[in-house]
């Protein structure tokens, strides 16, 4: 059989102003059809080029030097524009990382899933709708009749996603290619799209090539793969070998890099030493409960609304939205408190009722004792000092016209009091605590690659010598294998620093490294909460359940065991669903009582909380793992602790 | 959408009501008594008090306001103290012929300004863009009366094709008027065109490089279709915006264009009555280009939220 997509030492140079560079480096990659090839690599290897360059279309500047990309026996990188038009939609397509982003904002969708009906297979408007909702149906979108007439920003991204999946696969292309379909995505997201992939691999004769920076990924859905570095495939190998035997030492750090979410992993330090760590005015927290008021920081019953609803409220009530949802929480001094939930669950608002960017409509936040005034411009200088924060978007965080010493300086000389050049030798000392060479002090913030201005951000919030870094998602933008580095390098400052945390992610793994307790949000409010040792295994909260298995597994033995998938999209913070809050989507629903009534909170051990119907030794004897040594466990607490 | 066009009218009805209130105090400041005005100077004291009682001079400004509102909403404009005509026909009159006026400009430079930035964009820094760019900008850079007056000596002096003076008699029709139209016309659009070739050429160029025209053009949609279905609507978003509020200027504001072609219309009119004084021809037209530039930018925003699907189904 011929290969569907055959690249032959394909050699790609953009033209910069300082000299031509090589961008992709004598790369060849064959995939039969019906096959899935993984291209694997982090940002700037040359993943994206490769695939633009298969498909013929390189940016402005971008030229394909020496090579060929055959699809079908035809290479796109000697046709003409008329020619390679002629491949695209039908013999090869796309589906890019951002679907927000890769739909037209002011056309309904239904209309531009059609095109390719209309325009490329010649269909009457009538065939064309047919063929959309068919293959609509195919990516099981719920709704598909309600989706064709609705606009991009009315659907959420995992929706959106499928969309271009079934956009792409409507003229059963020789060849897809996916760049990065789900790093986009929530993490339950990207697992039912990442299962909805599989499902469709068994069902049609496509090439798929499938490019992420994130080899968790890659062992579910595909059965080769290959790995770039600087422009060069450096591996290829079959999904199994890959994972067992890495011949390149590079493969084998990008598979050390993925975060692995193990709930016996040692917990972080510093719980617990709390009196050596951050020698103060606070009584030593132990591990077990604590009298109410006695902890470092203290979340109480907080609440923030927001206008929302739709249309004219002339004579009703507009609805509130209800973003945080009487939420109690704390955190001891020292330690971390991590913060979990999708997009939409509340957690970004609750960070900024801490840092005092919103004021709670009720509720109280306490650090240290004192209760803090809602706003940050009536709080007092010392507290601003001691709450600071790191934020997702690393570009976007800090001033492209300030160099990375002044951004770090700054606050040292507002809220210390430094004169310049105790200034400049505390910034050079803190770039050292986040371990970069203090030559950077006078880079700017566009020579940084993402990893390095988040660790610059970090830096720039310790020079105010906080007592209490929040941060929103720090990791999530940054490739896996620069995930894990700054992950150690939060833990480590706050082990030198005696800094607590407030660490919020949708990504269960990153939150397992660092935090002490964990809390569970869904829609605004609490689901679980309690040591993290405790919310990490079972019993679990269905929610909580359900975002562990969420995880991609880097090992391809273990992705076909029984998985657990939230069912539909995340439900609208603009209406709540009645009794839990949770039962639309749960997996352990159980009828009446969850629509109905307001699940209570049971108690584990270790201050382990669950909002839930069902009894927790219910949970664990559905939650348990089959372990061969220990199948015939009974389903109990004391068995799990062993 | 419902409550967005509701928003929109408020707005437009406070910004109608904040302007008369300062339409009606500038011209209540203005130097000089309309009394002394009206019966010279040599008038007794007792003939100026009885003139100001008979106008309601001599009530509380706030009451006076009131009853001048009430009437302007009637349609009781009052008479010009200079002419002795009757405001509101002289006023509409001219609305009129500005209406023309603009209808002539607005066909020529905004097709030609929405088809010239687009070719600017597609063909981003070749020769083609740089032409475009380079004239329309040297249009910007001209004043508007030394274009007009450029256009009068190759249209009228050489090539004597055109009449230099569009000093149209009043209820001339838009065909009758159409040659006269002409120069001012471009001269108006000439000074404009630039703005939309502008605003176009930035706005596509940034549709151009969006993910959503890639998914188009690797849908193997043809470069018009993509052009037409889903870079247009979405780049002229910023253009429509300009466009539609350069309405109102149109109507209202060619005070040099109108002068230099002795053309009757508003923006000529506000002339007249500044420097004659004529309060209430003063407070009619600035008035009546209020509401011309408070009803453009509601069809600016309403257009807006009509292409851009965003904002209506917020």
């Amino acid at each position: 059989m011929s290969p569907a997509l055959d690249i032959r030492h394909l050699t790609v140079v953009y033209r910069t102003e300082r000299g031509p560079l090589e961008a992709v480096r004598d790369a060849s990659l064959r995939i039969e059809p019906g096959q899935t090839m993984g291209l694997v690599g982090e940002s700037g290897s040359g993943k994206t080029t490769l695939a633009l360059a298969a498909l013929g279309y390189l940016p402005a500047g971008g030229q394909v030097i020496a090579g060929e990309a055959l699809i079908g026996g035809v290479d796109m990188t000697s046709l003409s524009r008329a020619g390679r038009r002629r491949m695209w939609g039908s013999q090869v397509a796309l589906v890019s990382q951002n679907p927000q982003n890769a739909f037209n904002p002011s056309m309904p969708l239904g209309r531009q899933l059609d095109e390719v009906g209309r325009r490329r297979l010649r269909l009457s408007r009538g065939d064309a709708r047919r063929t959309t909702l068919a293959m609509l149906e195919k990516v099981a979108m719920p709704d598909a009749q309600g989706v064709v007439t609705r606009y991009p920003h009315q659907l959420s991204g995992g929706m959106l996603q499928r969309c271009a999946l079934a956009m792409a696969l409507m003229a059963d292309p020789r060849v897809l290619i996916l760049d990065e379909p789900t790093t986009a995505l929530d993490v339950t997201t990207q697992a039912t799209i990442l299962d909805l992939l599989e499902q469709l691999k068994s069902e049609m004769d496509s090439a798929l090539l499938y490019i992420t920076h994130n080899l968790g990924v890659v062992a579910q859905v595909c059965d080769r793969v290959s790995v770039m570095l600087r422009g060069e495939i450096v591996e290829e190998a079959s999904v199994d070998r890959l994972f067992a035997h890495p011949s390149h030492a590079y493969t084998a750090k990008l598979l050390a890099a993925v975060p692995r979410f193990d709930p016996d992993a040692p917990p972080p330090p510093g719980q617990g030493d709390e009196g050596a760590s951050a020698p103060g005015a606070q009584p030593p927290a132990g591990a077990g409960p604590q009298p109410a008021g006695a902890h470092f920081l203290e979340l109480r019953d907080l609440v923030k609304q927001f206008p929302g609803g739709e249309g004219l409220h002339l004579f009703r009530r507009r609805p509130q939205l209800r973003a945080v949802d009487h939420v109690s929480l704390w955190a001891a001094r020292g330690t971390t408190l991590g913060l979990v939930g999708e997009s939409g669950s509340g957690k970004t608002t609750l960070a900024q009722l801490v840092v005092g960017l919103k004021q709670p409509d009720m509720g109280e936040v306490d650090m240290a004792g004192e209760r803090l005034p809602g706003l940050a411009g009536s709080r007092r200088r010392p507290i601003l000092r001691q709450i600071q924060m790191v934020f997702q978007n690393p570009d976007a965080s800090l001033n492209p016209r300030h160099t990375v010493g002044q951004a770090i300086g700054r606050p040292l000389r507002l809220l210390q009091g430094m004169d310049r050049g105790a200034a400049h030798a505390e910034a050079a000392r803190l770039l050292e605590a986040v371990r970069l060479p203090t030559g950077y002090l006078d880079r700017y913030p566009g020579e940084l690659s993402g990893g390095e201005i988040q660790r610059v951000a970090i830096a720039r919030a310790l020079a105010a010598r906080p007592q209490l870094l929040v941060c929103d998602e720090p990791v999530s933008s940054l490739d896996v294998s620069v995930q894990g580095a700054l992950l150690d390098l939060f833990k480590r400052v706050q082990l030198d620093e005696g800094l607590a945390y407030l660490f919020i992610s949708h990504d269960l793994a990153a939150v397992q490294t660092l935090s002490h307790r964990i809390a569970v949000m869904y829609l605004g409010a609490l689901m679980e909460y309690g040591e993290a040792a405790r919310v990490l295994r079972p019993p679990y909260h269905p929610y909580t359940e359900a975002l562990v298995s969420a995880i991609p597994t880097p090992d391809p033995a273990a992705v076909h065991e029984a998985v657990l998938r939230l069912r539909g999209g995340p439900s609208n913070p603009a209406d709540v669903p009645s009794g839990c809050r949770f039962h639309t989507r749960c997996p352990r629903f159980l009828g009446d009582i969850c629509r109905q009534q307001e699940p209570p909170w049971r108690e584990g051990d270790g201050d382990h909380h669950v909002y839930c119907h069902i009894p927790l030794e219910e949970l664990l004897a559905l939650q348990k793992r089959p372990e061969p040594p220990a199948a015939g466990a009974p389903p109990s607490a004391e068995a799990q602790e062993v | 959408m419902a409550w967005f066009v509701l928003r929109r009218l408020a707005l437009v009805v406070l910004t109608v009501i904040l302007s008369s209130i300062l339409v009606f105090g500038a011209t209540h400041v203005l130097p000089g008594d309309v009394a002394t005005m009206v019966l010279g100077r040599e008038a007794t004291q007792q003939a100026r008090d009885n003139l100001r009682k008979e106008l309601g001079l001599d009530r509380p400004l706030v009451v006076q306001y009131g009853s001048w509102l009430s009437d302007f909403a009637k349609g009781d404009w009052g008479t010009s103290t200079s002419t002795g005509e009757d405001v509101r026909t002289v006023t509409l009159q001219r609305l009129r012929n500005s209406g023309m006026l603009a209808l002539v400009a607005f066909l020529m430079y905004v097709p030609l300004g929405i088809f010239l930035g687009a070719v600017a964009a597609w063909r981003r820094n070749s020769a083609v863009d740089q032409v475009i760019s380079v004239v329309s900008l040297a249009f910007i850079g001209l004043p508007e009366f030394v274009t007009a007056v450029f256009l009068i000596l190759l249209f009228w002096s050489t090539l004597h094709w055109l009449p230099p003076s569009s000093d149209i008699a009043p209820g001339t029709s838009f065909a009758g008027a159409f040659r006269s139209l002409i120069l001012p016309g471009l001269s108006v659009a000439l000074t404009s065109l630039a703005y939309v070739i502008r605003m176009t050429r930035a706005g596509t160029i940034e549709t151009l490089d969006t993910d959503y025209v890639r998914t188009a053009y690797l849908k193997g949609l043809s470069t018009p279709r993509v052009l037409f279905a889903h870079v247009l609507r979405n780049s002229l978003l910023p253009t429509v915006t300009v466009v539609a509020a350069g309405v109102g200027w149109l109507m209202g504001g060619l005070i040099i264009t109108e002068s230099v072609f002795g053309y009757p219309g508003l923006g000529r009119l506000v002339l007249f009555a500044v420097q004659r004084r004529d309060i209430p021809l003063i407070q009619a037209t600035t008035m009546l280009i209020v509401v011309i530039f408070a009803v453009a930018n509601l069809a600016a925003d309403l257009i807006y939220g009509l292409l851009n699907p965003r904002i209506r189904l917020r």
